[in-house]
């Protein structure tokens, strides 16, 4: 089923297609809705703010997500409620999403700062962004006034830190791997391959050349036609057309634990004491795939090389089939394969295969560095200048048409699977718990001639401290919701 | 009241003699040659397949015992299923009716896939732990009372309730339970083994497999992994190419005189395609989180699904046509590891299926499939979506509400969101599962085995390499 319909970007909110580089400030509006009727008239005035794609702005820029708590309050009749996807109903706090996730132990939910049992349910997520902090206070704060007179609770603020390069807080750089999607950039189109829409935008074709179920609302219920006809069933409303899933994960990252427990490995495995931190960075960057400044394993397997123009242009099974240059478990190798897995690897049918398991991310970094320099080379020189942890991570943020197909699917088929790949006990060494099948037994292995290496006893480098599952809905379907 | 209900408990049933009168004299006369092949020429891998009426009233403590196995399926005071060194997996689970909520005939499905021939299991099974047996059983209807309950009468009750599966699919046939265990076990010993070694001080791959053997043969824990393997015997093998070669040329047979009927019949098929009910509606969240809530605490995961098919003649033989040549394609084609892979034909196998078997039930109106897989639901429907639809569709497409198909092996299946929903609708619950090796996929079996293969004869520098690439 190909689409022959336009693609209206006034209709689709502006994070879909551009992740606001040019806007370094952000943070995240965690909000509740304690009215319901103060709090439409207020959402409906804010959201003449919101940011489409049909325009690149250049000071601010405002999203909006809501998540199912609040689409049951925001539309009255149930029936149109259930129509949402089962993950988005189900939320990240079932007994078996704690499973899939690694969401237990010290990650479990009870534990979170926001979105979990213990803390207030969010109904509401404003993602903000702006040229510069104080750009973003002043918008931040306008957003903020008289919130509860307004029938609204402000839950929680979730502050971003730009790092510099395009840095994650381990050191290396992030957002390199993302989808490219023609239709988005349709100048680029040809250039490289496309993953289809329809894996991120609900209502049109998907990697299987279907629609993505999308939420509907029966033609009776939407009088004024607000919404756009299914192409299946014209009884039918397409609430999710032009919208999304948008899955927010607060990750918080153990920089000094992360770098100790590479650096004990280095001294266990290298000869010269002064090659001890170029050791460390390099075992580091097997786990990753990547070295810090990017650059593949696949590209430049021994050591960095920085100036490698596309970092993106590469695949793995005629290159790197047993996991010589970049290990068959390491973190960019499981949540993004490209052609190594069956069917058939190295085959166009491997690479259409990820390409139903993709994740556009549209997240960004918390917390002060550990050194300004983001460098780990800086951060070996003194590991233990912090008295305690101090928060830092990333706020995980990545849309998908399937959270179940897609996020949940990399999470747990991919990441958190000690068995991927044909490997044991072999979880991903960066961003999954350790504990599987009721044991807790991480391990790392390098592929090598003639024998691999394995790193024994991998501590947990992250640990979740909030998340949940929301929709970013289009402009009809806000329209929809708050009429 | 009570008075009814006792005597609905000691009628004997005789569950299987009904079936078998109801069912048509041609199958009984097959079922029977069957039963006679089978003792002629035993497969190394058996499932054995146990369904027995419950007590309506009992249904409750049964529910109660069957979760107090599953707290340890491994280890419970019950029945502890690692006791037994020929099982690979096991499950209990409570099948409704046909005819619910009308009718309560819900029954018990005891599954076991076992080496060696299914009675010798159950022999086994009363030898070891028949007050556990007699735990779950006296739940079920016209179990002998206390004082009749000798080893005989518990087997008679166990075999008169076995019921055929018309189809079984075995990963790799002639892999032992005790052999996967002990290859897990060489594994392990020889991972500890290369954690402690220094790779610079090799010369070559040639001389570190050298020195791996050495490690092997003056470690008694693990030296008997130097001796042959116990392979299936020659006179087998001869007697099973010989089988595939008679069922082979009967199939060549079929297809060169009955091609105007299968032809036929598939433009028949095909236009009652057109006709044929999609399923439509989602199944409940509720339901599916219940479902979810027990799935992914191992390496696998026990799938089990129950539906009806398709009402007339045409659909039931169909299934069952389809079934029977499922089981000789199973059997002698796929018995390797991978299922369904036809490189020639640009077909893609799966290798995340241990064991899987499917079971008509209730006169052929309805068919149960379990099975058991390496990693998640979702993983599963994927590979079934991307990689075998068609041979899904063979079978299942004469499944009531079934994704709709082409030419029975187009679509259905591919209709990604159809196809879970229908799987969602009739998933059922396990109430036990037991498997003998949580942690270990198919692929890290196949893996180990090649590991212990690889200690014996000579190998090329690159081929030992290539050996030491699994380690």
């Amino acid at each position: 089923m190909t689409s022959t319909r336009n693609i209206e970007f006034n209709d689709i909110q502006g994070l879909i297609t551009r992740g606001y580089g040019n806007l370094p400030a952000a943070r995240y509006l965690l909000l509740g809705i304690e009215d319901i009727q103060k709090a439409r008239v207020w959402l409906s005035q804010k959201c003449k703010q919101i940011t489409y794609s049909d325009s690149r702005p250049d000071a601010r820029a405002m999203n909006i997500a809501i998540s199912y708590p609040g689409i049951s309050k925001l539309i009255e009749d149930p029936s149109i409620a259930d129509t949402f996807s089962d993950e988005f109903r189900s939320g990240m706090n079932t007994v078996h999403k704690r499973r899939i996730l690694g969401d237990e132990g010290e990650n479990a939910p009870e534990h979170w700062l926001w979105g979990g049992p213990a803390t207030p349910e969010i109904d509401c997520l404003l993602l903000c962004y702006a040229k510069n902090q104080s750009e973003l206070d002043k918008f931040t704060s306008d957003l903020e006034q008289n919130l509860a007179e307004q029938g609204i609770k402000l839950i929680d603020k979730l502050d971003t830190d730009f790092l510099p390069d395009n840095k994650e807080h381990f050191g290396f750089r992030d957002s390199i791997g993302q989808p490219f999607i023609s239709e988005f950039k349709p100048e680029l189109s040809g250039s490289q391959r496309s993953v289809p829409l329809g894996e991120f935008l609900l209502g049109y074709s998907n990697g299987y050349e279907r629609h993505t179920r999308t939420p509907t609302v029966h033609a009776s219920k939407d009088l004024n036609n607000i919404l756009l006809p299914t192409e299946e069933n014209s009884a039918l409303h397409d609430l999710g057309l032009n919208g999304t899933y948008l899955v927010f994960r607060q990750l918080f990252q153990d920089v000094p634990g992360f770098w100790r427990t590479l650096k004990n490995y280095a001294e266990n495995l290298s000869s010269g004491q002064d090659q001890i931190n170029e050791e460390a960075v390099r075992l580091a960057s097997k786990m990753v795939g990547r070295w810090p400044s990017g650059t593949s394993l696949v590209h430049s397997p021994d050591q960095d090389q920085p100036d490698v123009a596309n970092k993106d242009d590469f695949t793995y099974h005629a290159s790197d089939e047993l996991g010589l240059k970049c290990p068959l478990g390491a973190h960019i190798r499981r949540t993004n394969p490209r052609d190594s897995l069956e069917p058939d690897p190295g085959s166009e049918k491997s690479l259409a295969f990820s390409d139903r398991h993709r994740l556009l991310r549209r997240g960004r970094p918390y917390g002060k560095p550990y050194t300004a320099s983001v460098n780990p080379d800086d951060y070996l020189k003194d590991l233990d200048k912090e008295a305690g942890p101090v928060p830092r991570g990333l706020h995980f943020i990545c849309l998908n048409a399937n959270i179940g197909r897609q996020f949940e699917f990399v999470q747990h088929t991919w990441s958190n699977n000690p068995n991927f790949n044909g490997l044991y006990k072999d979880p991903d060494p960066i961003i999954s718990s350790r504990a599987f099948y009721g044991k807790n037994d991480g391990q790392f292995t390098i592929q090598g001639k003639p024998m691999r290496c394995a790193l024994a006893d991998l501590p947990p480098f992250i640990q979740t401290r909030g998340g949940g599952y929301f929709f970013m809905p289009s402009r009809r379907a806000l329209t929809f919701l708050l009429n | 009241m009570f008075s009814l209900l006792d005597r609905t408990e000691q009628a004997p049933p005789q569950d299987r003699q009904r079936q078998k009168k109801d069912r048509p004299a041609m199958y009984t006369l097959i079922d029977r040659t069957k039963d006679l092949l089978e003792r002629l020429q035993n497969l190394p891998q058996n499932a054995l397949t146990i369904r027995i009426p419950v007590s309506e009233t009992k249904e409750a403590s049964l529910r109660k015992v069957l979760a107090k196995i599953n707290k340890d399926p491994a280890n419970n005071p019950i029945l502890p299923f690692s006791v037994f060194r020929e099982v690979h997996f096991a499950r209990f689970l409570l099948l409704e009716g046909p005819d619910h909520p009308d009718i309560y005939a819900t029954t018990l499905v005891f599954i076991v896939n076992v080496d060696g021939p299914s009675a010798d299991f159950i022999d086994e099974m009363i030898k070891q732990m028949p007050g556990g047996i007699d735990l779950v059983l006296e739940n079920c209807l016209a179990y002998p009372a206390k004082s009749k309950r000798t080893q005989d009468a518990r087997k008679r009750y166990l075999m008169s309730h076995s019921i055929r599966s018309q189809t079984t699919y075995t990963n790799t046939v002639g892999r032992t339970a005790r052999s996967i265990l002990q290859e897990d076990q060489l594994h392990d010993a020889l991972q500890l083994f290369l954690n402690d070694l220094d790779p610079a001080s090799f010369r070559s791959a040639s001389a570190l497999r050298q020195a791996i053997i050495e490690f092997v043969t003056h470690h008694p824990e693990v030296s008997w992994a130097l001796a042959t393997r116990v392979q299936p015997s020659f006179l087998w093998r001869s007697l099973e190419n010989i089988r595939f070669a008679a069922l082979s040329a009967l199939g060549l047979l079929i297809l060169l005189w009955g091609w105007p009927l299968l032809l036929a019949w598939a433009v028949t098929l095909r236009l009652r395609e057109f006709e044929d009910q999609e399923d439509t509606h989602r199944p409940p969240l509720s339901r599916l989180n219940q479902l979810r809530s027990s799935e992914d605490i191992a390496a696998h995961n026990p799938f089990a699904a129950v539906g009806y098919l398709k009402d007339g003649p045409l659909r039931q033989l169909t299934a069952r046509s389809l079934l029977a040549a499922a089981q000789v394609v199973l059997r002698h084609v796929f018995n390797k590891g991978n299922l369904a892979g036809i490189p020639l034909l640009g077909l893609d196998g799966v290798d995340t299926i241990h064991f899987a078997q499917w079971t008509m039930l209730d006169k052929d109106k309805r068919l149960l499939f379990t099975s058991n897989y390496d990693g998640s639901l979702e993983s599963y429907m994927v590979d079934f979506i991307d990689k075998v639809a068609w041979g899904l569709n063979l079978i299942f497409s004469n499944g009531k509400g079934y994704p709709r198909t082409r030419w029975i092996v187009h679509e259905g299946a591919r209709n990604e969101q159809r196809f879970k929903d229908y799987l969602g609708n009739h998933q059922i619950e396990n109430q036990v599962w037991f498997s003998a090796y949580p942690h270990l996929t198919a692929v890290n079996i196949a893996n180990n085995e090649a590991i212990r293969d690889g200690l014996r004869g000579r190998m090329s520098e690159s081929q030992a390499q290539a050996w030491l690439n699994r380690l």
